[in-house]
């Protein structure tokens, strides 16, 4: 373990808040991640939380439009990281060991939500790994979609203040089961939201989740996704179907970590328009354990301003996971001389047939297209919207929810005027 | 109409263009030859106001207005048309959008009431057809697959659908078969008026017999170095351009 470092008057606020368990010790032996985390290296967490800050309380802002379209979506609202329970049906406790631990909903035929008193118990993480760790020890709410059913949720986290909010949420998919999971951060002032999002997803079940996280320029954010994909059973593969909006904080950091054990297909795209001085930090660590699985992830990224795009994307092909097909893109489009784009696309893999590749590119507008477009009468800056709005496409059109796609449209032209 | 008055022009350290001096009446079609490296598509970039072709000395004026310290847009909606040699493709950016757009961009500049979608669809479907692009390629992005040839087709569409006061046609021809000659020249034809000028760049006669020229020039080494009438193609086919070179030294 590294010698004690000096705490940042956060940290030492967070810590002493902190129960005395692993996870603390070895935060405050290593402090939050920084700059010489190597994961961390271009999203100085450390740096962007330095100050102490006084809890927010209450979520004291009117409730906001959604985000995302709720239509027939059961929604489940966090607002400064406490979840609101379901209006309209009657709670059961859970019960362990007689004891109750929590209640639980059971809101539409095949829909189970869960309230856990308490969140898991703290594990000690590897350096880089705490955020997600601290997030799961907050009160667990768990949604079951359960065998054979379909059904769309939509947890919308609202928050304001300044303080420190953080939610774990837990779904799990059935077999043969689909799945829409609609998350959103409406974020107003200048908290700190740290959220998780677990996921099982069974074989025969479809998952289709996406994220949208609208600019916050005071507020840091870090959100952490682990999906669990089955092994397949015969031809019944779990299949994901991810896209993350992303339009900048102070610093925000949207992570996916998934592991596929056998046949199962993941997309795992994301995009981000930043300017003026925001930060966003897409990260993601795919793992192939088993034979047969599937990945194609698309990022691409606008950054204007001042502002600084971070993609870091890693396969990871474990040994014996044989006839992995795994593609991974990253495409950066810089519209000033201050923006700042960081990349590292990653392989890593222990088995001989596989087919594995990845892109990565950052450049300007194109010259030619904007100087043709212009030529025909169309206006510089309209010019620069359009070649904008059809680099951002790729990613958009991959959507196979209209209403989402459309919803996703909407929140960058909004963003780019 | 249009005019070019002792224009010079350093592109990277080079004199591309030393004082060059063309004046082309409405009405006319003037073609400039000449050969490579003598600045013609430095001459059309410069005309249209692509960044980086400011000019050292000199003016360019269409209907006695200065165009140089318009950007390309401007000077679009003024009437000057650019048909590329190599037009990009756009990838993500549909071909009708993007036109209607630029078409009302230019009119909304002029003061002119906006075009709606349904004359727009109307104009745009009729010169299609003239040019001859399938419906299926326009549902494309811009120029997104389409091959050299059809490129050109698409820019002769442009030239139809926008009515340009002016139009600079650099190397339309090359990469162009018989047929689609004769549509260049169709296209040109059908735009001749005596309000309307074109300015037709080419390395080659043949475009010269669909498209019959008021005047020649011959560009070289940056600048007009001789003119004459339309025979004067014929000659040029013939005898090439090095009895020019001396000129342009």
């Amino acid at each position: 373990m590294s010698s004690p470092i000096t705490l940042t008057a956060f940290e030492d606020r967070l810590f002493a808040d902190l129960p005395e368990d692993e996870l603390t010790a070895v935060l405050r032996s290593r402090g939050l991640p920084s700059r010489r985390t190597e994961t961390w290296k271009w999203s100085d967490l450390r740096g962007a939380l330095r100050e102490a800050r006084e809890p927010s309380g209450e979520f004291r802002g009117e409730d906001p439009q959604p985000i995302l379209p709720t239509d027939g979506a059961t929604v489940l609202t966090l607002r400064n990281g406490c979840p609101e329970a379901p209006r309209g049906v009657e709670p059961k406790p859970i019960l362990h060991e007689g004891e109750k631990i929590g209640v639980t909903y059971v809101v539409e035929d095949g829909l189970v939500l869960s309230f856990y008193d308490e969140g898991r118990a703290p594990e000690a993480a590897s350096p880089g790994d705490e955020l997600s760790a601290l997030a799961a020890s907050a009160p667990l709410v768990s949604i079951s979609v359960l065998p054979g059913f379909e059904h769309k949720v939509a947890v919308r986290r609202l928050s304001d203040g300044e303080g420190r909010h953080v939610d774990s949420i837990y779904l799990t998919v059935g077999e043969g089961a689909t799945a829409t999971l609609l998350e959103t951060h409406d974020v107003t002032g200048s908290p700190f939201v740290n959220s998780r999002t677990e996921i099982e997803v069974d074989a025969g079940a479809t998952l289709k989740r996406y994220v949208a996280q609208p600019a916050a320029s005071e507020a840091v954010v870090v959100h952490t996704a682990e999906l669990r994909l089955a092994e397949e059973e015969g031809e019944r593969k779990a299949k994901v179907e991810q896209s993350v909006l992303a339009l900048g904080a102070h610093l925000a950091r949207h992570e996916t970590r998934a592991v596929q054990l056998g046949a199962g297909e993941m997309q795992a795209d994301a995009l981000y328009r930043l300017d003026n001085a925001l930060h966003t930090d897409i990260t993601s660590h795919l793992t192939f354990a088993g034979e047969g699985g599937q990945a194609d992830q698309l990022v691409k990224g606008i950054a204007g301003g001042r502002s600084r795009g971070v993609f870091q994307g890693k396969f990871l092909v474990e040994r014996g996971a044989q006839e992995t097909d795994a593609q991974m893109a990253h495409h950066a489009l810089l519209l000033s001389k201050g923006a700042q784009i960081n990349a590292k696309p990653e392989l890593e893999i222990y088995a001989d047939d596989v087919e594995c590749a990845h892109g990565n590119t950052a450049g300007a507008i194109d010259p030619d297209a904007l100087f043709y477009m212009r030529q025909r009468g169309v206006p510089e800056e309209e010019a620069r919207g359009l070649l904008i709005e059809a680099f951002a496409a790729e990613v958009l059109d991959r959507i196979s929810d209209d209403a989402v796609r459309s919803a996703f449209e909407r929140l960058l032209t909004e963003r780019t005027l | 109409m249009l005019t070019i008055n002792n224009l010079h022009l350093t592109l990277g350290g080079n004199r591309i263009l030393n004082g060059l001096d063309l004046s082309v009446p409405a009405g006319e079609v003037h073609a400039i030859m000449g050969p490579n490296g003598s600045g013609k598509s430095t001459l059309s970039y410069t005309v249209a106001g692509r960044d980086g072709y400011e000019p050292d000395h000199g003016d360019v004026t269409l209907d006695s207005e200065s165009l140089l310290e318009m950007g390309p847009d401007e000077r679009a909606a003024r009437g000057m048309f650019l048909s590329f040699q190599s037009p990009p493709a756009i990838p993500g950016v549909a071909t009708m959008n993007f036109l209607r757009t630029a078409l009302n961009a230019q009119r909304k500049a002029r003061g002119e009431e906006e075009m709606s979608s349904a004359e727009f669809l109307k104009v745009f479907r009729e010169h299609a057809k003239t040019v001859g692009l399938s419906p299926e390629k326009l549902k494309r992005p811009f120029n997104d697959g389409y091959s050299g040839g059809e490129k050109k087709r698409m820019e002769m569409l442009q030239m139809a659908l926008f009515q340009p006061r002016f139009a600079i046609m650099d190397e339309t021809d090359s990469g162009l078969d018989i047929d689609a000659l004769k549509m260049v020249g169709e296209v040109v034809n059908s735009l001749r008026g005596p309000d309307r000028g074109f300015l037709v760049i080419t390395h080659y006669q043949r475009l010269l017999d669909y498209v019959k020229p008021d005047r020649i020039h011959v560009l070289a080494g940056g600048r007009i170095v001789h003119s004459g009438g339309p025979e004067l193609a014929q000659e040029l086919e013939q005898s090439g351009y090095e009895q020019f070179a001396e000129e342009a030294a």
